[in-house]
């Protein structure tokens, strides 16, 4: 194929069969792959060996690439990439006829990354020349406006090899060519980072003016290179070469001990291999004759206790530098992943997470995984470089584009860009409105359902609309639901289940978590770039810079979704087991005749639901947290009033393992069997461990994917928001997908017109204890009965 | 420049690499390197230019 089948949304009511077979297909493709890159052996048998991996590898390839998406293309492409097998990925592109695949932005760049690294042994002329091929296809991206930090990083590191080789020679003309590369590369780091903002750009940029004897350059490159890793959670990184050239920067821009000191703990902890203490020293050997400090010192005193600790001197052999692999420590890490000894601070950044830095790096896409590999319904929730492109597009919109608006008295111009908009507050008020509207939460798909009760509101068969709604959706991109599959594909988008308009609290949080993220980032790229300019012209960027300032007052400002248990001290209804065990049954609390939630009388916590929601978390200076607040999107009107409910520090504890108690308001006296208030409060779920993004390795960065199936229709921002708008499209495609599904649980029937309708007295109990139990008719709803009604008169 | 040579034991599959590390005298760069044996990535090494792993057969 000479493109990948993308499909749109509205094909997905008649594509149940259709996706059915390629999930089959995808699946089997997927299998072949992962079997072929299989570390595991059969008992007495031996390692596979790279050489079968690859020969594996190319017997699928041998089958013929035609009919491959470009998904497929990827998960070949990347196994090469992640057996150094660079010599096949370019042959695999140069024979891939898959349009899309070829043109990726993110298969380009890999593509140039393998010419870069692909071995020639000792043949200098073939080497130079695929640098010089490296540079080629990183200059294209760039001419067509794709110039990320990759594309300048890759361009300045080719530069930098080929003036290597160059100094291998003796003649003056190929060390002054040495030199004009050397000053090549630094432009080419300085202008990737101006463009992109990327520290791993930063950082060259910064060690180049050194090596070019530009130290106050390089001074005031480092100042902006360490902003930059803060604004992408370096504070909290595990990864060795973001704290590393944190740290390097750090010291170089004069920050204080403290912040040395916790980023040397995190480097400490990042440790793996000996080698990265060496590396690390040089580095700091060089940076202390340019920039001597005592930081610097400190940070070089403590470097060598660490690899006298781990690497005894008896390993180190004469004549060669042989070093032992993985490094043990016989001593306990410093715990602490924040630049705070505030344990209300630690306990809620540990708690959450944000996609502060997701994105960006190399791969593209990051997953937080769901169940359905395991047999579960929830898909895995997929964040790429196409969903940040795509909000980041949505928040320089204006008010009045995105259809939302709040009173003159608010200041905000409508007809002025979100990102022009400086009040955190006011950008969460319009982004909920946006979310809200999109999600169709006060009443989902015009069916009377309002999202904020469907936990609890449940018809007979045990689902809500909403609940069918999104098994359908399952079964229409060819998924079976409770199947346990590994290679099962359930990718979405953010970006999907957001135009599509199907999301329950998880979703509301994670577009809310998005769009701040990327408002933030937004404001802070602008100060950078001023900072950054002001370094490039020769000038000090002073530490009272007002940029300085108020880029520490967005970054001290943070969004993070957590995933929390409501607790509150009222008795649940039971579960139990062949063993006579029982256990609280979530959702459902036990309830007076009159409604009213029955107190503990133990007064002891009990879980009532899970939540995900977001908390906005607000810190000084001295890494102390100065105040909180649930900001959830979903919970706003009814049982909860979490969209704006700011919470008193001092009130929040943290229990023996370090996880916080928030209270988080009362439910009232009226609803309380007790005639009293009942306190309600947040602790983390069990699951909850903070950041738990991994990479996906089968996504070309452009795809936009629902339940696995691409879909076509994402090319522009403009082109998402117009199927944002598009409530009522939507919902009918999400209404036919529900009755087009053969396993439905009676839904069909619910559906349909009054008057064929059977009449069905549905009991609902709705256990929030705003109502006792409602009897109420099936299908109440004089909305949703006119939508369905003109539904089937447009179908007729 | 100096060639620096590290003995590695691949986490993958355990088998031993020599990993040559071309060095330059100032700043090198960030380049990953993978198993001779199982092929797949042991981390990153700063670098002058991307290294070459040898896989150690033993007895």
């Amino acid at each position: 194929m000479s493109n990948d089948n993308l499909m749109m949304l509205s094909d997905l009511p008649e594509s149940f069969d259709l996706n059915k077979k390629r999930t089959l297909e995808m699946s089997a493709f997927t299998e072949a792959v992962d079997k072929a890159m299989d570390m595991s052996s059969p008992k007495g048998q031996k390692v596979m060996s790279k050489k079968e991996k690859i020969a594996a590898l190319d017997q699928i390839v041998a089958q013929g690439l035609d009919g491959l998406e470009s998904s497929q293309m990827m998960r070949l492409f990347s196994a090469y990439r992640d057996l150094a097998a660079f010599d096949k990925m370019i042959s695999l592109y140069d024979n891939s006829v898959n349009e899309d695949f070829k043109k990726a932005p993110m298969v380009r760049e890999q593509l140039a990354v393998a010419y870069r690294k692909l071995p020639r042994e000792n043949n200098s002329i073939a080497k130079v020349w695929d640098y010089y091929k490296s540079i080629a296809i990183s200059k294209d991206l760039i001419r067509e406006g794709y110039g990320n930090g990759v594309c300048f990083e890759n361009i300045g590191r080719c530069c930098r090899y080929i003036a290597n080789r160059s100094a291998e020679s003796e003649s003056s003309s190929a060390q002054y060519h040495q030199q004009a590369l050397l000053k090549k590369s630094v432009q080419q780091f300085e202008t990737g980072f101006l463009n992109s903002l990327e520290t791993s750009v930063g950082v060259q940029a910064m060690h180049g003016n050194i090596m070019l004897g530009f130290p106050e350059r390089a001074k005031e490159t480092a100042k902006v290179v360490y902003l930059a890793a803060l604004r992408d959670g370096a504070e909290e990184s595990n990864d060795y070469f973001c704290i590393s050239a944190a740290l390097q920067a750090a010291c170089i821009a004069g920050e204080d001990r403290k912040t040395i000191e916790h980023l040397y703990n995190q480097l400490e902890k990042s440790f793996s291999f000996s080698w990265e203490i060496g590396d690390i020293q040089r580095d700091m050997d060089r940076i202390a004759k340019v920039f001597p400090s005592e930081n610097i010192e400190f940070v070089r005193n403590s470097l060598e206790k660490t690899r006298q600790e781990v690497i005894p001197e008896t390993l180190v052999k004469q004549g060669i530098e042989v070093k032992t692999g993985l490094i043990r420590f016989n001593r306990e890490h410093d715990k602490q992943r924040h630049m705070t000894s505030d344990p209300k601070l630690r306990a809620v950044l540990e708690n959450s997470y944000n996609y502060r830095g997701c994105g960006s790096t190399f791969r593209g896409s990051n997953r937080v995984c769901g169940n359905m590999a395991f047999g579960g319904q929830l898909p895995d929730h997929a964040v790429s470089r196409k969903d940040l492109r795509l909000f980041t597009g949505l928040i320089k919109m204006t008010p009045d584009q995105l259809g939302v608006s709040l009173d003159h008295e608010s200041g905000v111009d409508p007809n002025k860009p979100l990102t022009e908009i400086k009040d955190p507050e006011v950008f969460m008020k319009l982004a909920d409105q946006l979310i809200r509207k999109t999600f169709s939460t006060e009443n989902f798909a015009n069916s009377g359902l309002h999202m904020e009760n469907n936990a609890f509101q449940k018809e007979k068969n045990g689902e809500s609309l909403y609940d069918a709604t999104v098994k359908s959706v399952l079964r229409a991109t060819g998924k079976t639901i409770g199947e346990k599959s590994k290679t099962i594909d359930s990718r979405t988008n953010i970006s999907a289940i957001f135009a599509l308009g199907m999301g329950d609290c998880r979703h509301h949080a994670q577009v809310k978590q998005i769009m701040f993220d990327m408002w933030q980032k937004e404001q802070m790229n602008a100060l950078l770039g001023t900072m950054y300019r002001t370094a490039l012209s020769n000038r000090k960027i002073s530490s009272n810079a007002p940029e300085r300032k108020e880029f520490f007052g967005i970054l001290d400002t943070e969004l993070r979704s957590a995933d929390v248990q409501v607790m509150l001290p009222i008795l649940m209804q039971q579960g139990k087991n062949d063993k006579g065990e029982t256990w609280d049954l979530l959702y459902k609390p036990e309830l007076t005749t009159d409604g009213k939630y029955v107190v503990d009388p133990s007064n002891a916590q009990h879980s009532l639901e899970e939540h995900t929601l977001c908390w906005l978390i607000k810190r000084n200076r001295n890494g102390e947290l100065t105040a909180f607040g649930m900001r959830d999107a979903f919970y706003q009107k009814l049982h909860y009033e979490w969209g704006n409910m700011d919470v008193d520090v001092s009130q929040i504890k943290v229990n023996e393992n370090g996880k916080p108690e928030i209270p988080a308001g009362v439910i009232p006296a009226s609803k309380s069997s007790s005639g009293k208030e009942i306190q309600v409060c947040q602790i983390p779920t069990s699951y909850n461990d903070g950041k738990r993004d991994s990479f996906i390795k089968d996504s070309i960065g452009r795809d936009v994917c629902l339940v696995g199936i691409p879909l076509d229709g994402f090319a522009t921002p403009s082109d998402f928001l117009k199927m944002i708008k598009d409530r009522n499209g939507m919902f009918k495609i999400m209404e036919n997908v529900l009755q087009n599904d053969p396993e439905n649980k009676n839904w069909k029937r619910w559906l349909e017109p009054q008057t064929q309708k059977q009449e069905k007295e549905t009991t609902v109990k709705k256990k929030s204890g705003l109502q006792a139990s409602i009897k109420r008719t099936a299908f109440v709803s004089k909305d949703n009965r006119q939508f369905f009604d003109a539904l089937n008169k447009k179908t007729r | 420049m100096k060639e620096v040579v590290y003995d590695v034991v691949c986490p993958h599959c355990q088998k031993r690499n020599k990993v040559f590390v071309l060095l330059s005298d100032d700043f090198n760069e960030k380049e990953e390197f993978h198993c001779d044996f199982c092929g797949l990535e042991i981390g990153a090494v700063e670098a002058a230019e991307p290294p070459r792993t040898e896989y150690i057969e033993e007895e």
